[in-house]
């Protein structure tokens, strides 16, 4: 995807692109779930004026949907294939982003590992990391925490 | 020669990391409860999508990458990766990268890769070296000889 496609080509969340951009769009872009926009805003709401978070989270989401689209893609030809996509925390934790996209584009066989820092965490902190969250329910099938 | 200085630099970074470091204890996402390498692994069968995070640049978060791709090949897996940073309108820079006829610095240029080191990703896309070749049509030699490899000429 070129960088030309970024937060600047949405307004309101809706695609406004020229055509030669547009070719690059993922086929049947759907934006990112309710809660991952919510943990998106949360997130993001300090760093981006409250006008734009519309448009930032529809640029993260053609990330995601760019990233399902391709691997989805492989995955169906190379059924013999393990693929390992890398990916920033984000994108993967909450199965919220990335994996919520391949699921929707019929990947079925899905593991995701989300990888966190805990090493200056004090107790609480390192169970909010690990145990399932409340709202957003388990980060990963596994996580790789990272210690001292 | 220019393919050994490659390698000799990713066992350089991988020297460098080991020196610093760090413990990595594996969880169950479903409760929190203690993991392993040895379960994730299991989990993982051919037609999987794993999806791995990072903290883009935290080296024990590549070094736990390289560690995964590792393991797989030890299990036989045939491995294909995608990294967030590649964009896919790059591959065929991606694949003259790979197969060494490009330096990394021209590579970096043309891909606008940006200000994180390549050092945490160069192994990740060097692995692609043993993959990327299934994705262009020796898929079929690749399972072929994998299989012979596994199971002998009768299977």
């Amino acid at each position: 995807m070129p960088k030309r496609i970024n937060s600047s080509n949405f307004k309101g969340g809706a695609v406004q692109l020229t055509p030669e951009l547009k070719r690059w769009m993922p086929p049947n872009f759907t934006l990112g779930n309710a809660l991952y926009k919510q943990r998106f805003e949360d997130v993001m709401k300090d760093h981006v004026p409250p006008e734009k978070l519309d448009n930032y989270f529809a640029s993260q989401s053609v990330w995601d949907e760019t990233m399902a689209w391709r691997v989805s893609e492989f995955i169906k030809n190379h059924d013999q294939h393990v693929f390992v996509i890398i990916v920033g925390d984000f994108h993967a934790a909450y199965f919220g982003g990335l994996p919520d996209r391949l699921k929707a584009r019929g990947v079925e066989n899905l593991i995701v590992l989300s990888q966190v820092d805990s090493r200056h965490s004090d107790q609480k902190e390192f169970e909010e990391l690990i145990d399932p969250h409340p709202e957003y329910g388990p980060r990963a099938d596994f996580i790789l925490s990272v210690e001292q | 020669m220019k393919y050994y200085s490659r390698w000799l630099t990713i066992f350089l970074v991988f020297l460098t990391s080991a020196a610093c470091a760090t413990t990595t204890n594996i969880y169950r996402g479903a409760d929190g409860s203690p993991s392993s390498w040895a379960e994730v692994i299991d989990s993982i069968e051919p037609g999987t999508v794993v999806v791995v995070s990072e903290q883009h640049g935290f080296a024990p978060h590549h070094e736990n990458q390289r560690l995964l791709l590792e393991k797989l090949g030890q299990n036989q897996a045939i491995v294909s990766v995608g990294l967030e940073f590649f964009n896919y309108n790059f591959q065929p820079e991606v694949d003259q990268y790979v197969k060494e006829d490009w330096n990394e610095e021209e590579f970096l240029n043309s891909i606008d890769w940006g200000k994180i080191s390549f050092d945490h990703y160069r192994y990740q896309a060097l692995v692609l070296e043993k993959s990327w070749w299934d994705y262009f049509g020796d898929q079929c030699l690749k399972e072929l000889t994998r299989q012979i490899s596994k199971e002998g000429l009768s299977s």
